[in-house]
């Protein structure tokens, strides 16, 4: 069974299902997250590190227009984000549940 | 018109401040050279950038830092100046906060890294004090036969120097064990938090 993701790992990998380089993936977290997260470049960078190594994302190359290096989920990075919208759907679900029922035993 | 001011930098959050409150003064920040002792300003516009003194896992030559600050530099982030792993940069304020850890995680290991480096720099410190407080007993020795003790010994040029290294020494290596100290503090602030919080 593999571990909770953090929300960082888990916007980054979100952001990257489309190709996007380090700033583009920092304003769409931003963006989806109305502002809410806001990563650091210190922070993205150890989390690109960390997932390159896993092989969760790849390198795509440069960006024609700005020249910076894009990065892309790879099919292992999209079967983990798979398994973490089930978690967090089940955690949902649970937690709705038993609010419910504590709600109508009240 | 360029000034340069001097600063030692043993407070390194307080530069931090010095240089953010020049920046919104109108003062910017250019250059940083002489082990981060001396500051270059131009005048520009008021809180055009903001600063940051932060620290480099590796030294700044490194292959490691070189590929870390080219992925800085493509998300708006500039250097101003730098010394072994030391660096200062700067983000134009316009583009939002500048902060380059966010969670925890990240938090945790980069104090850790600042825990032990200052850790570092307090032992060697105490060792060189030792060697000094050897030197000066040695030389105070040495030079007694001669002087006698009288006036001569306390105003020779060696013995004055021997005690302002000392003093020297005995600050920073109070000052680094403080500093580390207080990075240890955070660590486990933050790593008590991350055993609630994600």
């Amino acid at each position: 069974m593999q571990g909770a993701l953090t929300e960082g790992v888990y916007l980054i990998l979100i952001s990257m299902l489309v190709p996007r380089h380090g700033y583009a993936v920092m304003q769409n977290i931003e963006t989806l997250t109305a502002g809410r997260v806001v990563l650091g470049a210190g922070t993205l960078y150890g989390a690109i590190n960390n997932l390159l190594e896993k092989e969760w994302i790849c390198a795509t190359g440069h960006n024609a227009e700005s020249r910076k290096k894009e990065y892309v989920i790879t099919p292992t990075g999209r079967a983990v984000l798979q398994v973490e919208i089930s978690r967090l759907e089940e955690l949902i679900r649970i937690g709705q549940q038993e609010r419910m029922g504590v709600g109508n035993e009240n | 018109m360029k000034t340069r001011l001097w600063k030692f930098p043993h407070d390194t959050e307080k530069i931090e401040i010095w240089l953010n409150e020049m920046a919104s003064d109108g003062f910017i920040c250019v250059g940083v050279d002489v082990n981060m002792c001396r500051y270059t300003f131009e005048q520009g516009e008021s809180g055009e950038y903001t600063y940051r003194y932060v620290f480099f896992d590796k030294c700044f030559s490194h292959s490691k830092s070189i590929r870390y600050l080219s992925f800085l530099r493509e998300n708006g982030i500039e250097c101003v100046g730098h010394s072994f792993q030391n660096v200062i940069l700067r983000k134009k304020a316009a583009d939002g906060e500048f902060n380059l850890f966010t969670d925890r995680e990240s938090q945790i290991n980069y104090y850790s890294h600042l825990k032990k480096s200052y850790a570092i720099w307090a032992v060697p410190s105490w060792i060189l004090i030792a060697y000094f407080y050897g030197s000066i007993i040695a030389t105070h020795l040495n030079i007694a036969r001669e002087f006698a003790f009288s006036l001569s010994f306390f105003v020779h040029p060696l013995t004055i120097a021997m005690h302002v290294a000392f003093l020297i020494n005995i600050c920073i290596s109070i000052s680094s064990f403080q500093q580390s100290r207080r990075y240890a503090l955070l660590v486990k602030n933050l790593k008590r938090d991350s055993a609630v919080f994600e």
